[in-house]
């Protein structure tokens, strides 16, 4: 009976990461240390595993750290105007955002209003922003604090692509929970800041929370679709810019323009081909490989 | 008239006049009757009672009935469970008799007419025996009837039993038999209880009160273990789930939970309960705890693995313990899902419906342009319009004055003159003609005038929604 030893000792085929003494699990455990490791370095990409969203506007979407916006993270929306108030074309630009993160599960909207009644969110408004009204799912929060409870109950649930919830009054702690609950979930977490008078919007949209992007969005007279200025006021890891945005009815093309040329150029670059580079080393790669590239994680 | 015992032995009996009664004992304390107030604390002790059974129902005015089937063995015994019933509301100052036999019209009657204090057990095959020593009042008939019988020598149940059904149903009406029948077993009869039974409940007692919050978490945790596997056993899960405590006083303490989907994970709906579980003031102590899943659905298990082609129901199962503590801390009526409506009026397109509803086919039309936000309530604006048949050039809304630099439209809603005309019927009724229009900040607007243009009457604008 030689043949059941035979088969027991039988070395498992060298593409099989056990093979070069990897348990299976060890992949994560790699991934997520990378991630930590960029995190680190404010390198942008939160998880390893997650690629940034992209908003189809190549000229925005270059000039975020990493190629995208990051997953796992929390942003800031605000909008600029009466629509500090309103919040209309900031719910816009959110909506684009959050159609992209649709993929990945249902969307979590948590609007201000007294009750379901109140809700003024259109989901016909939304759905012309590409957002699948389908997979919407609205909540009503009445003050600041249930909406942020809210917020960090739906990071929490895994299976969600994203959650945005209207807030007025947000400090540096609320954002941070926010921040470390969409991290440790992977749910991507949307602030829109929507002030009930605007004189107070000024001082609060100063305050430094910990979002990873901050952006701004004003309404600018055009006859097309959409027609924003979109300010990047804050970014990890990345430059402030501004672009208009634009898209025609009917039309499929987001077009940004950005306000100013971009001297770090070289820098985002060298970062973005980064993740891109280590997924397939991680994959099956041997460890002297990854050695070689461990400094070139830490000076990204 | 009711008496108390010391009013009985002095010869006062119940329904006697007050002037009569008052001639035999002049110095009678005569208190006005509360049947208010008496329904109101028999109501409130049969809930207390439910922790015996959970079918109990207020009988007669002054009594309560319980159907312990299946309950008996909690108690090791109907006599114990008798003896416990029994004592607990004496210790309570409540002067009270009780029987147990296999027929609700035999209980009644040996509960009121039975000479045994201690309370009676009529053994199941024992009932006509034990009924025919009672008198024919322990039928639960009216006054009237009783008085027949009597006249007629007919003074006990068991006087009834040879005499012809014909006979009797002739001279006294067909309510004597249906309540002979019930009492002996031979007519079906059904308690109305208080509270609709639950489906699945557990219950656990304690030697001693608890009131410590510690306490009432562990309990609460056993309760739902155990009525979890119970539910998990039947391929159940709860919709909706019911705690009670039964305190030293006599007062019930209960809280309610509500699942967006039926589910019999213990962790999911213990987290539910411990988040409202300071809702229960635990008072002197509480000595029992129920826990009664009140409505229950099949579950569907989901293998873990299998790909389910309905995509819709696996975003459903993860995201309903989502659901499930949201609504529990902000009430089910602030999640929503929108779905559309085929309708002209904007406000109506849309309907928000429960979040895990099953609309994911339905597909959304393409519309002209509509605005992100869309005000509840149209709002009403003071337009500058040069021709009155054309957008404004200038607009006031909140007491802001916008300047109009460019504007599209109209978009014309016509009523729906089918629908009901109601509160709002001059709103709905009316003609909208929409513009979009932009005031020179960028901020775009959506903007209706009410009704169509007639010469010389003013026309009335609103503000409807804001654009991205």
């Amino acid at each position: 009976m030689p043949e059941p030893e035979a088969l027991a000792v039988k070395p498992n085929p060298p593409a099989d990461p056990r093979a070069a003494g990897i348990k299976p699990f060890s992949l994560n455990t790699l991934r997520d240390q990378v991630a930590r490791l960029e995190r680190a370095g404010s390198a942008g990409s939160r998880h390893g595993k997650l690629r940034p969203v992209t908003l189809g506007a190549p000229a925005l979407d270059q000039h975020l750290p990493g190629g995208g916006l990051p997953r796992a993270a929390l942003h800031e929306v605000a909008g600029a105007g009466a629509d500090r108030e309103q919040g209309a074309a900031a719910a816009g630009f959110a909506a684009l955002w959050l159609a992209k993160l649709q993929a990945a599960g249902p969307v979590l909207w948590i609007v201000r209003a007294a009750g379901r009644a109140a809700i003024d969110l259109h989901a016909h408004g939304l759905n012309q922003h590409r957002l699948d009204p389908r997979r919407l799912i609205l909540v009503a929060a009445r003050r600041d604090d249930e909406a942020l409870w809210a917020m960090e109950e739906g990071l929490k649930a895994k299976s969600l692509g994203a959650v945005l919830g209207e807030v007025e009054k947000l400090d540096l702690t609320a954002s941070r929970r926010l921040q470390l609950a969409a991290e440790s979930s992977g749910v991507t977490a949307f602030v829109l800041r929507r002030w009930r008078v605007t004189e107070r919007a000024d001082r609060d949209a100063a305050q430094p929370i910990a979002a990873v992007t901050r952006w701004k969005v004003t309404a600018l007279p055009t006859a097309h679709e959409i027609g924003w200025r979109v300010e990047l006021t804050r970014c990890r890891g990345g430059r402030p810019n501004t672009w208009i945005m634009e898209r025609a009815h009917g039309s499929d093309e987001l077009h940004a323009e950005p306000q100013h040329p971009e001297p770090q150029q070289a820098e985002s670059q060298r970062v973005t081909p980064l993740s891109g580079d280590l997924a397939p080393l991680l994959g099956g790669g041997s460890p002297a490989a990854g050695a070689s590239h461990g400094p070139a994680v830490r000076t990204g | 008239m009711a008496a108390d015992p010391r009013a009985l032995a002095c010869g006062i009996a119940p329904g006697q006049g007050v002037a009569d009664a008052q001639a035999l004992m002049p110095d009678l304390l005569v208190l006005q009757a509360d049947r208010g107030g008496d329904l109101a604390a028999l109501h409130k002790l049969a809930e207390w009672a439910t922790r015996f059974s959970p079918l109990v129902a207020p009988d007669s005015g002054d009594g309560l009935m319980l159907d312990i089937t299946g309950c008996a063995h909690l108690w090791k015994g109907e006599e114990k469970l008798l003896a416990d019933v029994l004592r607990r509301l004496r210790s309570h100052g409540f002067d009270v008799a009780g029987a147990i036999a296999g027929t609700i019209g035999a209980a009644w009657a040996a509960a009121r007419f039975s000479q045994c204090k201690d309370g009676s057990i009529i053994p199941a095959g024992a009932v006509s025996g034990a009924l025919a020593a009672l008198p024919v009042q322990a039928l639960r008939i009216d006054a009237a009837t009783a008085d027949g019988l009597q006249r007629l020598g007919l003074r006990k149940i068991g006087d009834l039993y040879p005499m012809k059904r014909a006979g009797l149903a002739q001279r006294f009406g067909t309510a004597l038999l249906t309540r002979l029948d019930q009492a002996l077993g031979c007519a079906a009869e059904t308690l109305s209880p208080l509270l609709p039974p639950p489906e699945h409940r557990v219950g656990l007692g304690f030697g001693e009160p608890i009131s410590a919050p510690e306490s009432l978490r562990r309990v609460s945790e056993i309760l739902v273990e155990r009525l979890a596997r119970e539910l998990a056993a039947h391929q159940r899960g709860a919709r909706a789930l019911k705690l009670c405590a039964y305190r030293l006083d006599n007062a019930v303490s209960t809280l309610t939970i509500g699942t967006a989907r039926a589910s019999a994970e213990p962790r999911h709906l213990f987290h539910l309960i411990a988040e409202k579980l300071e809702r229960i003031d635990p008072g002197p102590g509480i000595e029992f705890m129920s826990l009664a899943a009140e409505r229950t659905e099949v579950v569907t298990a989901l293998q873990p693995g299998m790909i389910d082609p309905d995509e819709a129901a696996v975003s459903a199962a993860d995201l309903a313990p989502l659901m499930d503590r949201l609504a529990n801390r902000l009430g089910a009526e602030r999640l929503a899902r929108p779905v559309p409506v085929e309708s002209h009026v904007p406000e109506r397109a849309v309907k928000l419906v429960e979040p895990l509803s099953d609309h994911k086919k339905i597909q959304w039309p393409k519309l002209p342009p509509r605005p992100t936000r869309l005000l509840p309530n149209p709002e009403p604006i003071e337009v500058m319009a040069p021709v009155p048949d054309d957008p404004p050039i200038t607009f006031r809304w909140r007491r802001i004055l916008h300047r109009v630099t460019w504007a599209e439209g109209p978009e014309r809603v016509a009523p729906e003159w089918w629908r009901p005309a109601s509160a709002d019927a001059n709103e709905s009724l009316e003609t909208r003609d929409y513009y979009r229009i932009q005031d020179e900040s960028g901020g775009r607007y959506w903007v209706y005038r009410a009704g169509l243009y007639q010469g010389g009457k003013q026309p009335r604008w609103f503000l409807h929604g804001v654009f991205a």
